[in-house]
């Protein structure tokens, strides 16, 4: 190739043996600030810097290609592979082709992801969609879904042509006024066993579980290793030794992990087992003032009467004519009754529930009326209301932590100065000043009406927000500077370059004495 | 009269596509017991193995967990069975028989049509034989495959199962 026709770094491409070339490349050009001659455009390496390199001593373009990163960026080379190669054979005085360049790696050219993908992409196998055993009931009656996790939760029914703000304002009025029902089955189960199962529901949640009666329920918050909230649910006390504790939908396999891991690296002399259960069971949620008449127009050898089955308790009983665990546990603050059967029956018990309901009207709902109802009595959801960097205090949960039971997961995290801190964020409500505002999510807080300039101090933020069918107006759930010392005062939501007025409210907006659960 | 459904009873004629079958309904127990325990049982030591057959099985899942499977009927029979095997030592049983669906595949195809969506090696000559059985991932969905003579079972959760009769379709 190389004839000595021109410079002897250039190479001869074209008409060679002698002809005037009509062309060739020029790896550099002698004049002007090597500074400035790109080799490598996306990473702005320069001549210079490749002289640098060979400079150091390198003389394999393998090597410059690492002291100077060229060819690792989107096209692997493709632009300047050769050029660098050539600039190296320069500097050193090697004749052009002495050494090309560097290796390329796949993909070399461009490849679309759907090709990586391959057979799992589109709608219905880029990600699985789990569905209930009761999905398709809600199929047919039109329920409008919502994403958790993997699952397609129906997200609310509506009729007609309602939109999403009227369906939500109906199914919760039902639930307030008269009975409803939710499909709960995506709640995460765990079975907890072993003569140690107490001591270690003990070490891995905030509060004591190892005191429950057997048959009875408690709330239970877990924690991370750093002291913030991670995951919630319920225990059930199935027996001496035996235990099935609820996570939420999103974390039921991260709760699963961390359990196992605890028990295999850390607390291995503790006797316990954890089984996933969560699809063993469907639960069946049926809720409001009628429920109790509701659940016994089933059929049902339970005693319902609030003396005999109360609240945070459960019954092993027959419903409908199969095996149920019933379960009086609450997230709306009203009567409730969680059925959990089989899946096998799940269809089974919802139609029965249905048809023993409708004389009282009773009205299926979706995540979104359940999601205002819970906000209305203040409970948080975990991933909603935190966002990994809440502990309980935060959240006004103090009373969950009980810290002379002995150690927990985070219990140490809590002691730390920064998070005694009394202006951490604490969970408060929002009331805007007109009851008809809605607050968007996310919507940032501040003290004066006006906006100030940046960097402005921000309070908080609006971490849940809905209108309320309850208390016919606005209601919203915020992270708040020190918020729990604010309540009734003003405080200022950020729309755009507007300010709106509201005031700090205490976040139980809903019957504060709770004289609803018992119907 | 209770109405009983199966999670795939409304996709027995996409499964016969692929000439497979839901098989409804079987007892499913978890067991976890320690090493000496279940050698007294009887149950299989050596790792990703079963004994018993199509109708009665003990698959090996981890280094103290099985799945028992057998044909459907009442899983406390098993349940309290086992109970009084194993008492008084650290074990549990768990009922887990609608945890899963079962899927059955038939037909000398039904190993590459696995494969397709399985990154195990599923090739006879490397060991995939009647008899082994393995926890592993199916496109995206967590199953445990049990190789029967002439048949493949698949295990996978109720709320996966309409996505792999939709995958395997698929890969047809």
């Amino acid at each position: 190739m190389h004839d000595g026709s021109g410079p002897d770094w250039l190479t001869i491409v074209g008409r060679a043996g002698g002809d005037v070339p009509s062309s060739f490349p020029i790896w550099v050009v002698d004049d002007g600030d090597d500074h400035e001659k790109y080799v490598e455009l996306q990473r702005d390496q320069t001549v210079a810097d490749v002289g640098g390199a060979v400079g150091g001593g390198l003389t394999n373009a393998e090597h410059v290609k690492r002291a100077t990163y060229i060819g690792t960026t989107i096209d692997q080379g493709r632009t300047s592979g050769v050029l660098t190669a050539e600039i190296v054979n320069r500097l050193l005085g090697w004749a052009p082709g002495t050494q090309g360049p560097t290796n390329a790696r796949p993909p070399y050219t461009p490849v679309p992801f759907s090709a990586l993908a391959g057979t799992d992409s589109g709608p219905v196998l880029l990600d699985p969609i789990r569905v209930t055993p009761i999905h398709a009931w809600h199929d047919a009656h039109g329920a409008v879904y919502e994403n958790v996790g993997q699952w397609k939760r129906p997200r609310y029914y509506p009729r007609g042509d309602e939109d999403m703000d009227a369906a939500v304002a109906r199914e919760t009025r039902a639930l307030r006024t008269g009975v409803g029902v939710l499909d709960a089955s995506t709640l995460g189960k765990i079975d907890v066993r072993g003569r140690d199962a107490g001591v270690f529901l003990d070490r891995m949640y905030t509060n004591r579980m190892s005191n429950l009666t057997v048959a009875s329920i408690r709330y239970g918050l877990m924690l991370g290793l750093d002291g913030m909230v991670f995951d919630d649910g319920v225990a059930m006390r199935i027996s001496d030794e035996h235990y099935v504790v609820t996570t939420t939908t999103g974390g039921a396999a991260a709760v699963m992990d961390r359990f196992e891991e605890w028990l295999q690296t850390e607390w291995t002399d503790l006797r316990v087992y954890c089984t996933s259960v969560t699809e063993q069971w469907s639960v069946v949620a049926v809720g409001g003032p009628r429920a109790r008449e509701v659940v016994a127009a089933c059929g049902t050898d339970a005693d319902l009467a609030n003396d005999a089955f109360r609240f945070m308790t459960f019954r092993d009983a027959t419903v409908a004519g199969v095996p149920a665990r019933i379960g009086r546990i609450s997230f709306t603050g009203e009567l409730s009754y969680e059925l959990h059967v089989s899946p096998w029956h799940a269809e089974h018990v919802w139609d029965a529930v249905m048809a023993a309901g409708q004389p009282f009207g009773i009205t299926p709902y979706g995540t979104e009326a359940m999601h205002v109802l819970r906000a209305e009595k203040g409970y948080v959801i975990v991933g909603q209301e935190t966002d990994g960097t809440q502990t309980p205090d935060d959240l006004g949960m103090a009373w969950i932590v009980n810290t002379g039971k002995g150690d927990f997961v985070g219990k140490r995290s809590l002691v730390r100065s920064d998070m005694l801190r009394d202006d951490r964020k604490q969970l408060v409500g929002i009331m805007t000043d007109d009851p008809a505002r809605v607050l968007p999510e996310g919507t940032q807080l501040i003290a004066g009406a006006t906006i100030p300039e940046p960097p402005a101090h921000m309070l908080g933020w609006v971490t849940s927000s809905y209108r309320s069918e309850a208390l016919g107006r606005s209601i919203a759930l915020a992270l708040v500077e020190g918020g729990r010392g604010r309540i009734g005062d003003e405080i200022h939501a950020v729309i755009g370059n507007a300010t709106v007025p509201c005031r700090v409210a205490d976040p139980v907006f809903y019957d504060p004495e709770g004289t609803r659960r018992d119907g | 009269m209770v109405d009983v459904r199966s999670p795939l009873a409304h996709r027995a004629a996409a499964l016969a596509t692929i000439d497979a079958v839901e098989v409804p309904f079987l007892t499913q127990v978890d067991v976890r017991c320690e090493n000496a325990d279940a050698a007294r049982l009887g149950l299989p030591l050596e790792p990703n193995t079963f004994s018993g057959d199509i109708s009665r099985a003990t698959l090996w899942l981890a280094p103290d967990e099985w799945l028992l499977v057998a044909a459907p009927g009442d899983p406390g029979v098993v349940v309290d069975g086992l109970e009084v095997l194993l008492a008084d030592t650290h074990h549990v049983v768990v009922d887990v028989s609608a945890n899963r669906a079962v899927i059955e595949l038939h037909g000398p195809n039904r190993l590459a049509l696995l494969a397709s969506a399985c990154s195990l090696d599923l090739d006879p000559a490397g060991g995939w034989v009647p008899g082994v059985c393995a926890q592993t991932l199916l496109a995206r969905a967590q199953v445990i495959l049990q190789e029967l003579p002439d048949a493949t079972r698949v295990f996978v959760r109720p709320s996966f199962a309409d996505y792999v009769v939709d995958r395997l379709i698929v890969s047809v």
